[in-house]
């Protein structure tokens, strides 16, 4: 496929002002407490995103709160990323467990050794741990968040056409909203060591994109990631096409805090009980998007 | 046959393919191919800095440059400028 093939409006256009948030405690963990509206908001933008990849036939998966150590390491994920997974279990008779720095590491973990019949979409949604250097006072970088992601695999080109919809979908799901934000290549890398080859390839191959919004005074926040990872998790969890096909990934996902937190920033003045309307019948507009 | 293009052709087959039986010309998809891994750009980036004799920002990586020989000889070859 060709790079100018994926092109998008990279912009949308701004929504109300910014105001204070209110209505969240930072719990000293690294999660936040949402209470009344903010908390209704919250459930039901993760609800909406849900029903949404329901209705695009994504098939669901309900998965366990914690990953091995097994499924990480084969990831790669230690060598990537060193000390930024969070230990969920210190049981000594137990077999290490964290708590999963994205959701779809299961994904790959259940499908490994498969060969597809053909692509597939699947849907997820877990709280997600890291460990972050600003946790502490900074509500837009949690320890502990809730990600919900799609995940594809296919084909090279299947994949990028799916990751590449969804981010128009998305784009048009927050201008439905009225919040106003943008579409960036991102500079830090999914997957892989992290470095200048890294980064610079990814750049190249255009792998990862983040809708970044503003949030008040949690700055300006990326909410939502758009990631191809080329055959980067197929070949270390053997996963090809039935036909003898290579097969690729890749993924979108959606912090829901932080999209709360972007909506009350931006929106607030109007009320999250405006929202709810405006949520519902966005959600239901991106049925058909 | 540009001199930088014919360095370029040069260097990807002998030092990025090293001495691998792949097609390759002008207008290889070296990227799609995948030829060019994370440790291959910089070194791909370093050789094309030596032969036009000045650095080369991150901010020209893409893939409109890179997609290939020919394109990175019309972005960065002396014959078309090679304007940053």
């Amino acid at each position: 496929m060709n790079d100018s093939d994926r092109s998008m409006a990279l912009a949308f256009e701004p929504g109300g002002g910014s105001v204070e948030i209110e209505e969240i405690d930072l719990d000293p963990t690294g999660q936040i407490h949402f209470q009344g509206s903010a908390a209704a908001l919250y459930a039901r933008l993760d609800a909406v995103l849900e029903r949404w990849s329901f209705a695009a036939g994504a098939e669901d998966q309900a998965v366990p709160s914690t990953i091995q150590r097994e499924v990480l390491d084969r990831a790669g994920y230690f060598e990537a990323f060193a000390g930024v997974a969070l230990r969920a279990d210190r049981d000594p008779d137990k077999p290490d467990a964290f708590l999963p720095p994205a959701a779809c590491y299961h994904v790959y973990a259940k499908l490994a050794g498969q060969r597809l019949s053909g692509p597939r979409s699947l849907a997820l949604a877990t709280t997600c741990g890291r460990e972050e250097s600003r946790a502490v006072d900074d509500p837009g970088r949690l320890r502990r968040f809730r990600m919900r992601e799609l995940v594809f695999l296919g084909g090279a080109d299947w994949v990028a056409a799916a990751r590449d919809d969804w981010m128009g979908r998305t784009v048009a799901f927050a201008g439905q909203l009225g919040l106003s934000g943008s579409i960036a290549e991102a500079t830090d890398t999914f997957f892989g060591r992290p470095g200048r080859g890294r980064r610079l390839i990814q750049q190249i191959k255009k792998l990862k994109y983040e809708l970044r919004m503003d949030a008040g005074r949690a700055g300006a926040l990326a909410v939502a990631s758009f990631n191809l990872h080329e055959s980067f998790f197929t070949n270390r969890f053997d996963i090809a096409m039935a036909d003898g096909s290579p097969a690729a990934s890749g993924c979108v996902a959606f912090g829901i805090e932080r999209w709360t937190l972007a909506c009350l920033a931006q929106l607030g003045e109007d009320g999250p009980a405006a929202l709810r309307g405006l949520i519902e019948r966005a959600g239901g507009l991106g049925d058909d998007l | 046959m540009t001199a930088l293009r014919d360095a370029l052709l040069g260097f990807v087959r002998e030092d990025l393919l090293a001495g691998r039986d792949v097609d390759l010309d002008a207008d290889t998809y070296l990227f799609e191919e995948g030829m060019v891994d994370s440790l291959g750009i910089l070194r791909l980036i370093a050789f094309l800095e030596l032969e036009i004799g000045r650095p080369i920002e991150d901010r020209e990586v893409v893939m409109e440059h890179f997609r290939t020989i020919r394109t990175m000889d019309e972005r960065f070859g002396p014959e078309h400028g090679a304007g940053v």
